[in-house]
């Protein structure tokens, strides 16, 4: 009457009632989790009498006939590697915890997988006592999850793998060792065409070593770093922000060159023989001097139509922050388009906050290195 | 009977259509009525129109009497079955020329309208109008005829009223602070998006002095109800005056007065988001508003000459009484000048609403410048918020207000 | 109940299939559901009929939702500064009513009568993938519960059915009704989208044998344009709503003009979904009253080829004028003219329809029953609808009518006086064939004649409040604009808003003729053939039975029925009635087809449909119900693909000529 498992119940009863009184105890009759800890009890005693009603389900425990028929009894399972396995995960989890997130989350993913796993197998072995027709059952019921996530995983190693190489290696060394891994694959594949009838383990090896070579490698540049270079423009935000000056700075590689045609632009300024002027819809002819409303964001489009690169850049106001101890920085406020070449157009938002005769020194479009070509800016 | 019931409603359709027309043209000085015409462009668009209302009603008159007839003829009246006719040609291709002719007619005129009212070489002045929720701000920038024909020798800021002189080819350069809004004054021209980050051109041209009423009409938020405006057309005399006034040095107001004090409330209170030019602050330096630090859109309307616009908060309410309103909305075409460039006075001014303003505004207007919902937006306002005044300040305010001409 | 069902376990050790398993238990890993008489078999049903009575009563059921929101705006409008409603509850009221209206009524009631009918007018089975039908259903009634659910959870979206951006943004609209809005109408665009290629397949695939494209009834024509129209705007839709969610949920700044971007973009998205979205909701309603037309008058489709052929026609040039919604918006005089000229030029393939319709009644022997005089009423109201749409095609004329109410007269007569009034229609039309009786005549005219006087009182004099310069979109408006005289805008508004109520009443009436209809004792179960009719679906019992047609007809003519019932003297084009339909249906079925095999039931598509509010309250509210969602749907797909392909309970047999037959297996309770 008392089968295996009400005997797990009722011994995780007995003790959530001894639980509950030593939380009586140790919290003053403080009622709540002494409350939480008897309903628990009393479901698990619940369950622990079901349990035995059914007989722990087995149905035919009382049928000793079926004892050596029954397909359950047909073949044990055998070695298994899943106890290792959702152990290693558990003590994946278990190290993550107490080093990094990243690591506790693969070993929850890892033990999800295991566990997963576990049980499938566990249903399939008993589905039938024919093994072929519950490896092919099994395999209809999880193939379609598990090849597309091993695929995925497969990928993530090879994509993951293969950028931490390159973002390691230097600027010249790269390009040699894309050209020799590539020649190899072209090397390889070339040989396994001509030779359809290679056998699938010298396939297999070669794909194996050429993986695990490629992930070693990957997670030892990986723990390496990335090239300085890289680093380096990372923390100093070398991207995000645009230096208005005369020179290229890293904003200005690979920037857009030609901006898709903005309509109904604000206004539009070009560069022609050394000179700027703006061209705004509602006016006729060039302009030397633009009115902008305060606080709107305005685009400007720049077209340059001169020689070499240049970049316009819109200067309105500036900003005072005093350091301490009498010293004060004044920044500008610009904003600027990334150089352009000749016959290319770049825009820029821009959005003055304060009108033009609160600076003394007044707003106005500029190119950098062009001395005398300007446009003046007028916010009211 | 079934029969005469089925032929009434098709009477009865094709007759309130046309009552509907007819009706349309009794509705008095309906201010923002697109059928009455106040200047060369919205004339354009009316003398396209009107043909076009007219043949859709005949058509539409041929159709319910053609389907009335139909109804009373071939009634079920014992009938046998008829002949089952699967169609003639020559009637559907009839019936389709018919119209195709007709949109052709219509067409061309259409494709002419649309370009006479995109032309924008002809210019005389320019006025760059900006949208935000919710109230329509105005420059006059200081460049090209604007100074060398009107006198514009410095940009000048106003809200709610634009002015232009009549007869004159003005050009808006329609945009926005925030969202999508849309300029219409229906009386002079059709409307046109202001939109973000865009610039639309919308011509405006008055052929008589007179105050042309307009709204907002693009749905903008809360308060798109409340986002009005009006077209003001001065002679060119009067809005020489107009110019003038508006480019005066800023007189402070008399020590010790009602309007000295308020002025000193305006600089604590109000200067944080509105602009008055030439405004100094106590140690001598203008004082320059910072609405971008406070508003959602970072613009409130410049205060400078209140007093010459008789509207206020996104031209939702009067400045003006009832009477004095009327004398300047309703005079006449040779009056309506000098009228409005009087200005608000005191005994006109509408204590009622503008009190009701500066005690509460989101009460009045909904605006979101509720403070418990200032997370959204970091901390700026959408709108003017309640400042808490007393009633006292509020006289002081006024009265400082008051000399804003 | 086992969901899953293994093998028994008496099997042969050596390899292959074990004996005594039977294929489609080997194949399949979960059971089909059996079939009840209960309120599950509904839950789990594919069948293309009941699916469009679900559609049917879930899609009236919003139309009363959206009604009820349009009278609150009408009762806030009646006066000036009314205060029925303040600002943020207006702004949502007519946001919501607009959606509710497009996405929530019209569009799935078409799709009701599509589901229901357009198999039957083919004279097929079932449509092509009868589970992806069910999951649409579902997907619909979850994405409209969810859309509307937003009522009470802080309330609803806010930034109107065209919901421009930038004001769509969160700096603008910060509470959750906008997420709810785009999250919600994506879940129905599934649905939308997997029917119109449902019925697509079904149409062109699964016609009777004869029944060429040319003989098929014109309700099908018209509801196959439809689907072509679905198929190619809702991803135009998707995309403008993915956009829109990753600007609001992920700090995207697809919309945002300090980062560059053009808030245009916006509307061109939408627009292009949009003109179409209105061809969308005209043209089956159009199908129906070419059905009706010609039944009532005893007389063919006038022009049928034409007919079809301009309901195409629309269907395409319908995508070349979407920026006929933006003259104002700052396009240049050149692409104005070129969408004004289109918009011109749209109107002809309608004005054909208009004129073959006509033409159709000319002619003929006219009955006015409650569908007709729906039908002509469509006409009627749809010419006028259609000419003030004409006058704001020319593009100057525009720039004064656009955002006024002039536009909401435009489109309040094309949409109710035509799509709405053409379901109505419907209704009256082919309620017999699906629920066994006649709505009563008498309360039926009461319906029509207080919705036409209803619609006319509340739209018509929207005309002059729009003409006057009553701008749209606004919670109040003011005594100051109002105008002077009599006939100012408060004396149109309140026409309007009187109007409103008695369309209100109107409805109600349609409401208490149905309970009317189905609860008196009086009312008599309807003849097969009760208005003598053109068409196959008419060729079967009242409703017809889950497989539809004991035997397939074949098709020799269009109007296939009316040819069978009646005969035309070649010289004298008298025409005669050789057969009544019941003697037409007797021979019909004197030889059934045997082993009918007919699609079975299924939980998935109802469990798949519920994953998908599942993800879109987790964007909402909390990221990780997002992933439990999508493990939702992806188990759910998983179970849809496992299950057998076919219980072999849910095949037909008919009965042998003297025999009862039935189902292979009796009804049992589930398990």
């Amino acid at each position: 009457m008392i089968t295996t498992s009400s005997k797990l119940f009722y011994g995780l009863g007995a003790v959530s009632i001894a639980g509950s009184i030593v939380w009586m105890i140790a919290h003053d009759g403080g009622a709540l989790g002494a409350v939480a800890l008897v309903f628990i009890a009393t479901a698990l005693i619940f369950l622990g009498a079901i349990a035995s009603y059914v007989r722990d389900g087995h149905v035919l425990s009382t049928d000793t006939e079926q004892h050596d028929s029954a397909p359950a009894a047909q073949r044990g399972p055998g070695r298994s590697w899943f106890p290792l396995g959702v152990a290693l995960s558990l003590g994946t989890l278990v190290v993550g915890l107490v080093t990094s997130p990243g690591i506790f989350k693969v070993g929850v993913a890892l033990l999800i997988a295991m566990l997963g796993e576990w049980l499938i197998q566990n249903w399939s072995d008993r589905a039938s006592s024919d093994p072929s027709y519950n490896e092919r059952v099994r395999g209809r019921v999880v193939h379609p999850l598990e090849i597309p996530i091993a695929g995925a995983l497969l990928l993530a190693v090879i994509v993951l793998s293969f950028s931490r190489i390159f973002l390691s290696l230097s600027v010249n060394a790269g390009p040699i060792v894309f050209a020799i891994v590539g020649a190899l694959v072209l090397f390889f594949g070339s040989m396994l065409s001509i030779r359809p009838g290679t056998s699938r383990r010298v396939v297999g090896t070669i794909c194996g070593v050429a993986l695990v070579g490629l992930s070693v490698v990957g997670v030892v540049l990986a723990l390496d770093g990335e090239r300085e270079q890289l680093t380096e423009a990372a923390e100093e935000d070398h991207f995000a922000h645009r230096a208005c000056g005369e020179e290229a700075d890293y904003s200005d590689e690979d920037a857009v060159r030609a901006v898709s045609a903005k309509s109904s632009v604000a206004a539009t300024v070009t560069l022609k023989n050394g000179v700027l002027y703006a061209e705004m819809d509602g006016y006729s002819g060039p302009l030397t001097s633009i009115t902008l409303q305060r606080s709107l964001n305005s685009n400007i489009l720049f077209q340059n139509e001169d020689e070499g690169e240049h970049r316009m850049v819109v200067t309105y106001g500036k900003v005072v922050e005093s350091l301490g101890g009498g010293v004060e920085r004044e920044t500008l406020l610009q904003a600027c388009t990334s150089l352009v070449a000749k016959g290319g157009q770049q825009g820029v938002v821009v959005n003055v906050p304060k009108p033009s005769f609160s600076s003394t020194e007044g707003f106005s479009i500029t190119v950098p290195g062009l001395e005398g070509a300007s446009v003046e800016v007028l916010v009211p | 009977m079934k029969t005469a019931r089925r032929w009434r409603n098709a009477s009865k359709a094709a007759i309130a259509v046309s009552a509907l027309s007819f009706l349309a043209s009794c509705a008095k000085d309906a201010p923002q009525d697109t059928w009455q015409p106040a200047g060369p462009n919205a004339e354009r668009i009316d003398n396209l129109q009107r043909p076009v209302f007219y043949v859709a009603g005949v058509v539409g008159v041929i159709v319910f009497v053609a389907v009335a007839w139909v109804l009373y003829r071939y009634r079920d009246r014992g009938q046998a079955i008829p002949e089952q006719t699967h169609g003639k040609p020559v009637v559907e291709i009839v019936l389709t020329v018919i119209p195709v002719l007709i949109l052709l007619g219509v067409a061309v005129p259409t494709a002419s309208t649309i370009f006479k009212l995109a032309k924008t070489s002809d210019t005389e002045m320019t006025i760059n109008v900006t949208g935000q929720q919710w109230w329509w701000e105005y420059d006059y920038p200081a460049s090209g005829s604007n100074i060398e024909q009107y006198g514009i020798t410095a940009p000048i800021v106003t809200s709610g009223q634009l002015v232009i002189p009549e007869n004159t080819k003005v050009l808006l350069r329609v945009t926005s602070r925030d969202v999508i809004h849309s300029y219409w004054i229906p009386k002079l021209n059709g409307k046109k998006d202001s939109v973000p980050g865009r610039v639309h051109l919308l011509r405006m041209e008055g052929s008589k002095p007179g105050i042309y009423a307009g709204q907002c009409t693009e749905f903008c938020g809360l308060s798109h109800a409340y986002m009005r405006m009006e077209a003001v057309v001065l002679s060119r005399a009067d809005y020489d005056k107009w110019v003038a006034n508006q480019l005066e040095e800023y007189t402070a107001p008399e020590a010790g007065t009602d309007a000295a004090a308020g002025e000193a409330l305006f600089i604590q209170q109000c200067s944080r988001c509105h602009q008055v030019n030439g405004l100094k602050n106590s140690d001598g330096s203008l004082n320059i508003a910072a609405p971008e630090q406070n508003l959602v859109s970072g613009a409130a309307p410049n205060l400078t000459n209140l007093m010459t616009r008789n509207t206020f908060a996104g031209a939702s309410w009067d400045l003006l009484t009832p009477e004095c309103r009327d004398n300047v909305w309703n005079a006449s075409s040779a009056d309506f000048g000098e009228r409005y460039l009087a200005g608000v006075s005191t005994e006109c001014l509408n204590q009622k609403d503008l009190r009701e303003w500066l005690r509460n505004s989101p009460a009045k207007k909904p605006m979101y410048a509720d403070p418990t919902k200032l997370a959204s937006t970091g901390g700026l306002y959408r709108g003017m918020p309640a400042l808490g005044l007393t009633e006292d300040q509020i006289n002081i305010i006024i009265a400082y207000l008051l000399e804003r001409k | 109940m086992t969901i899953i069902d293994r093998p028994s376990t008496d099997v042969a050790i050596a390899g292959g299939a074990p004996a005594g398993v039977k294929p489609s238990e080997a194949l399949g890993v979960f059971k089909r559901p059996a079939a009840s008489t209960s309120w599950r078999d509904w839950v789990v049903t594919v069948d293309h009929k009941k699916l469009g009575i679900m559609y049917g009563v879930t899609a009236f059921f919003f139309f009363i939702v959206g009604g009820v929101e349009a009278l609150l705006i009408r009762l806030q409008l009646i006066a000036p500064d009314g205060k029925v409603l303040n600002a943020d509850q207006y702004n949502q009221m007519f946001t919501m009513h607009a959606t509710t209206m497009v996405f929530l009524f019209v569009m799935p009631m078409a799709a009701a009568f599509a589901n229901y009918f357009v198999p039957l007018q083919i004279g097929a089975r079932d449509v092509a993938f009868p589970r992806l039908n069910a999951f649409g259903f579902w997907c619909f009634l979850f994405g409209g519960l969810f859309l509307n659910s937003s009522w009470f959870l802080g309330g609803g979206a806010d930034g109107g059915w065209f919901m421009y951006a930038p004001n769509s943004s969160t700096l603008f609209s910060p509470s959750l009704g906008i997420d709810f809005w785009t999250l919600g109408l994506q879940i129905t665009g599934i649905a939308s989208l997997t029917g119109a290629i449902n019925l697509i397949v079904t149409v062109l695939n699964m016609r009777a044998p004869g029944m060429k494209m040319m003989r098929m009834p014109i309700f099908t024509w018209m509801v196959l344009v439809t689907q072509f129209l679905l198929l190619f705007a809702i991803p135009v839709i998707t995309v403008a709503l993915f956009l829109l969610t990753f600007q609001r949920s992920f700090d995207a700044t697809f919309f945002d003009v300090a980062s560059g971007a053009d808030p245009l973009l916006w509307q061109h998205l939408f627009w292009i979904f949009g003109h179409p979205e209105v061809y969308i909701m005209i043209l089956p309603s159009f199908g129906i009253i070419s059905e009706v037309l010609p039944v009532f008058s005893k007389k063919p489709l006038f022009g049928y080829p034409i007919v079809a052929m301009s309901g195409a026609a629309i269907g395409f040039v319908g995508w070349g004028v979407w920026a006929h919604h933006m003259f104002a918006s700052g396009l240049g005089p050149v692409s104005v003219t070129v969408f004004s000229m289109a918009t011109m030029a749209i109107a002809v393939p309608t004005g054909v329809k208009i004129v073959n319709w006509v033409m159709t009644m000319w002619g003929g022997k006219l009955s006015f029953t409650v569908p007709m005089l729906f039908a002509i009423a469509l006409v009627v109201q749809f010419t006028i609808g259609g000419l003030s749409g004409v006058t704001h095609a020319v593009a100057p004329s525009d720039t004064q009518q656009t955002d006024t109410y002039y536009i909401v007269a435009h489109f309040h007569y094309v949409l109710f006086g035509g799509a709405v009034f053409g379901l109505f229609s419907g209704f009256y039309y082919w309620w017999p064939k699906m629920f066994r009786r006649q709505l009563n005549e008498g309360l039926g005219k009461w319906n029509f004649w207080l919705m036409v006087i209803g619609m006319n009182l509340t739209f018509g004099p929207m005309h002059i409040l729009g003409l006057q310069g009553q701008p749209r979109r606004m919670g109040v408006w003011t005594e100051a604009r109002a105008g002077e005289g009599f006939f100012n805008f408060g004396f149109w508004n309140q026409i309007a808003s009187i109007g409103s109520f008695i369309l209100g009443f109107g409805v109600l009436l349609f409401l208490v003729n149905v309970i009317y209809t189905h609860k008196s004792k009086k009312v008599a179960i309807s003849p097969l053939d009760p208005w003598d009719a053109r068409t196959l679906e008419w060729m079967t019992h009242n409703p017809p039975q889950e497989h539809n047609f004991d035997t397939i007809p074949t098709v020799g003519h269009l109007d296939e029925f009316f040819h069978r019932k009646y005969e035309t003297d070649a010289s004298t084009h008298a025409v005669k009635q050789v057969h009544s339909a019941e003697e037409v249906m007797a021979e019909l079925n004197a030889h059934p087809d045997e082993h009918i095999h007919m699609p079975s039931r299924s939980y998935w598509p109802i469990l798949l449909a519920l994953s998908l509010p599942v993800i879109a309250y987790g964007l909402i509210y909390n990221r990780m119900l997002m992933a439990v969602g999508a493990a939702m749907t992806l188990l759910t797909m998983f179970g849809w693909s496992m299950e057998p392909s076919t219980s072999p309970d849910d095949d037909f047999d008919p009965p042998a000529p003297g025999e009862g037959g039935g189902h292979t297996k009796e009804l049992s309770p589930l398990g």
